[in-house]
């Protein structure tokens, strides 16, 4: 696949070899739904595809070789190791490209340099973890996921339980957390079968992948400046919840995109303003300065080169009021000097594509979402229910958000603005601050953690 | 532009936040809607109970295996439904249950029961509800990460 793509259609037409790779994927998604120990011959031709599309590449002889093995039903973990570094080399090119694309459309400059990583020896009982997690991943492989049954997935709970209890594997735990979660509400199928989707075989490739070669952090430096927030998104599935608060960090005449990521382990009963609870108590510089619209002044935070920062309230203070618009206007299209941090190499998925992007001449109407470089769709998938209700999209005339990619471009909103004569002094709404002020009148969290302590102790 | 499959979809999230004093733990698990429900006397007792999926069939039992002195719908079983009704929405619990007749946000949780005429009580322990419970319970005491989460970017509240 060509790295770059050649047309300025940008944001409405997919770069060249996008879809070459999306339909080798829809033939290795079937693999997984049918199982690799029940491939029929249609199915076998999918994979053998998807081998001629590594041929050439450095790839190719170890995918001619999963191939080969799985044509002799030999159901070797390197093999699935194999197939999920197929999957994630298309979709790493498939990130890339477009990337290149919507950058070339919108005026951006790409930061050429890759993220340095920090190289970390894994722990002994890490390694154990990891290679049950493999074992399980390559179980659910060769059943399918249409045969899914409790039997399959239930004997993975204690192993499950032994990577939740290690902070350093967080990455790993939270995903196999809620990809073991999500499969067991789904099943049994019944009558009422969902559909074959493209969703389960990334979050195992993924899985397969993190629990492979647990991936590096990136190189860190301290940074000291000011960081103006326009907003969260909250991520989040019954047991594991990341808040990103998006921002700019200006150092001089230095404007950097930044996200600084929260996160807590939780269950299903805490959501909304009980989930924000607990983000507050972590942060709570942090939260008020999203709630209230300031901005924020750090002292030597540790910046990754990924545009990560490392959050600790102690470092930080309050400052002024947030001009939106002012800082927006560096995440507009044709902002040439912000610095856009590359991801880690091996982050490069287009699930994981949010660019931060200002919209001075923002319009929204059934869904669709009109700036000066196009109309895309509202990220429905992506955009948290209850973030922004219609009116207030349909009130807003300049937004600051995400560009998300979910089998085409579409925007996420994490910012409303509204022109007039107060222009760009206070935004409509910020997503994530009417959860984060809310006033919980329930202490779910109290409740459990009383009852755990009863009843966990006891156990023990 | 060619319509592509979709890796994100959203989880669905909780419709109402339920009791969770009375009811601390519900789920639909393993074809079964099942939870915990608090002793109305007896603060390290609880209430362990559950519905099956298709049949109806249910039980209703002390954490400790002693079955519910009241023999059928006590109020334990209809509490635990009832607030598997507010937190995942009264149809995907009809639905889950494959119970008979039209779903609708207006079922009650007796009369989803009554839906299931030939439903029999199911003697013997609980299959590991108390056990999920305690599963559960650890979460809340579990430490996360500081590091980015990018894995995170699928799991979306709908």
């Amino acid at each position: 696949m060509k790295k770059t793509s050649e047309n300025s259609e940008g944001l409405t037409q997919l770069p060249a070899g996008v879809l070459e790779a999306e339909q080798a994927l829809d033939a290795l998604d079937e693999a997984f739904w049918v199982g690799f120990g029940r491939l029929g011959a249609e199915q076998l031709k999918g994979v053998e595809a998807l081998q001629q599309a590594f041929g050439a590449s450095a790839l190719g002889p170890r995918m001619a070789d999963a191939v080969a093995g799985i044509r002799r039903s030999e159901f070797a973990e390197t093999h699935f190791v194999t197939f999920a570094a197929g999957r994630t080399a298309l979709q790493g090119a498939e990130h890339d490209a477009l990337l290149a694309s919507a950058f070339e459309a919108l005026g951006w400059t790409a930061t050429e340099a890759s993220v340095e990583t920090n190289l970390q020896a894994t722990a002994s009982h890490h390694e154990v973890y990891l290679e049950a997690a493999r074992q399980w991943l390559l179980e659910l492989a060769i059943v399918g996921f249409f045969q899914l049954t409790p039997e399959v997935l239930l004997p993975f709970q204690a192993t499950l339980e032994k990577l939740q209890g290690e902070p350093k594997l967080a990455r790993q735990a939270a995903l196999l957390t809620g990809f073991y979660e999500e499969m067991l509400a789904a099943i049994p199928f019944g009558s009422k079968a969902t559909v074959q989707n493209r969703r389960w075989p990334d979050l195992w490739a993924r899985a397969m992948i993190i629990c492979t070669k647990v991936p590096p952090p990136a190189a860190v430096s301290a940074f000291t400046g000011q960081i103006h927030l326009f907003g969260v998104e909250v991520r989040e599935h019954g047991f594991y919840a990341s808040a990103v608060f998006h921002g700019i960090a200006l150092r001089g005449a230095e404007a950097i995109a930044v996200r600084v990521t929260l996160s807590t382990w939780k269950v299903d009963v805490v959501f909304g303003s009980e989930l924000w609870k607990l983000f507050a108590a972590r942060a709570p510089t942090l939260v008020k300065a999203l709630t209230d619209g300031l901005a924020l002044t750090v002292d030597a935070l540790p910046l990754a080169e990924t545009g990560d920062m490392a959050w600790d309230d102690a470092k930080a203070a309050l400052a002024g009021k947030l001009d939106l618009d002012a800082i927006g206007a560096h995440l507009a299209p044709g902002a040439q000097t912000t610095r856009r941090a590359p991801p880690l190499p091996l982050d490069r998925h287009p699930a994981f594509l949010a660019l931060p992007i200002y919209m001075g001449d923002f319009q929204y109407k059934d869904g669709q979402i009109s700036f000066g470089a196009g109309t895309i769709p509202l990220a429905e998938a992506q955009t948290p229910a209850g973030d922004f209700d219609v009116d207030l999209l349909v009130a807003a005339s300049a937004a600051v958000g995400l560009l998300r990619f979910n089998g085409g471009w579409a925007f996420q909103p994490l910012a409303l603005l509204k022109k007039g004569k107060s222009a760009g002094k206070k935004p409509l709404t910020l997503a994530g601050a009417a959860a984060a002020s809310a006033k919980s009148k329930v202490d779910a969290v109290g409740i459990l953690q009383a009852k755990a302590s009863r009843l966990l102790r006891r156990k023990a | 532009m060619t319509e592509l499959r979709q890796s994100v979809l959203k989880t669905p999230a909780p419709k109402k936040l339920r009791n969770v004093k009375e009811v601390p733990f519900v789920e639909l698990y393993g074809g079964r809607v099942q939870g915990v429900v608090r002793s109305g006397s007896d603060e390290d007792r609880v209430y362990v109970c559950f519905v099956e999926a298709g049949t109806g069939n249910h039980a209703c039992n002390t954490n400790n295996n002693r079955p519910c002195s009241q023999n059928y719908f006590c109020k334990h079983r209809l509490g635990m439904l009832s607030e598997a009704m507010e937190h995942y929405g009264a149809e995907r619990v009809a639905r889950y249950l494959n119970a008979p007749g039209e779903y609708t946000s207006e079922l009650s949780s007796s009369e989803l029961f009554a839906r299931f005429p030939n439903a029999q009580i199911f003697r013997g322990s609980a299959p590991n509800v108390f056990s999920r419970f305690l599963s559960y319970l650890r979460y809340v005491e579990l430490q996360a990460s500081l590091d980015p989460m990018p894995e995170m970017s699928w799991f979306i509240a709908g």
